[in-house]
């Protein structure tokens, strides 16, 4: 049992993303024939929420929580560090590899990623066991340093 | 001063150290320890005592994930680099195979 693994909660730790969190999609253990080394495809968040308080109206928490922005990434597994964290959103079927290579699909792919992260992050409440609500709640915070 | 109980644990993982040089199969550093562990191919991961402590921190998070005993080697990197019979300091070991060796039932 790899330690990275779909669905993980995982830190970027190098490049453009680095220090934002992602959840693995799907992992590469032994490489493919373009990278000879072990990588992984990650979908994170480029740019976290805006913090929201109780004390927001419900137009002012959506305009502030629309603030997400997602990437997608291949990444080499060393430049990526695993936490405990897990979020179990079913990214597979919003991450389609083949619309990767084309950057116009590359955009829809990222859309459909918004859209599906908004959901889980507004929809924190209706997550039922305790540990998959604290993955959530972990992967929307922005990791401070 | 190390009292003597302390001295005779140490005596014994040691011994159990030389043991898997031996016959198993160890990685030493911290760089390879880590790769070791994010494949899954470590059972066991000794942290020296003057190891920096992110580094400690890291390793320590890393086996916590992957459910690999950490033992904290009570003496410095010189010492366990020793123990191992090299004559380079050693602040991570991971143990791959531990051969003809206990150290990972008894620990």
């Amino acid at each position: 049992m790899a330690i990275v693994k779909a669905g993980k909660v995982v830190i970027v730790l190098a490049g453009r993303h680095a220090g934002k969190k992602a959840v693995v999609v799907k992992t590469f253990d032994e490489g493919n024939s373009e990278k000879r080394f072990s990588h992984c495809l990650v979908a994170g968040l480029a740019k976290t929420p805006r913090k929201v308080t109780r004390a927001m109206d419900k137009k002012k928490v959506e305009k502030r929580s629309k603030t997400l922005k997602p990437f997608v990434k291949y990444i080499n597994v060393r430049h990526v560090f695993p936490t405990r964290y897990v979020v179990d959103l079913d990214l597979k079927k919003a991450v389609d590899e083949e619309d990767l290579v084309d950057p116009e699909r590359k955009v829809d792919v990222k859309k459909n990623l918004k859209k599906l992260f908004l959901e889980r992050y507004m929809n924190q409440k209706d997550v039922t066991s305790e540990k998959k609500a604290q993955g959530s709640s972990y992967f929307f915070q922005k990791l401070r340093f | 001063m190390v009292s003597k109980k302390a001295k005779k644990q140490q005596d014994s993982m040691n011994s159990r150290l030389k043991l898997v040089m031996k016959s198993g199969k160890a990685i030493l550093g911290t760089r390879a320890s880590v790769k070791s562990l994010r494949k899954s191919k470590s059972k066991m991961v000794l942290i020296a005592s003057n190891c920096p402590q992110l580094r400690k921190s890291e390793v320590e998070y890393l086996a916590m994930l992957a459910k690999v005993t950490v033992h904290h080697y009570q003496g410095d990197n010189s010492a366990l680099g020793t123990a191992c019979g090299k004559f380079f300091n050693c602040s991570v070991l991971s143990i791959i195979d531990q051969g003809d060796s206990d150290i990972l039932t008894s620990t």
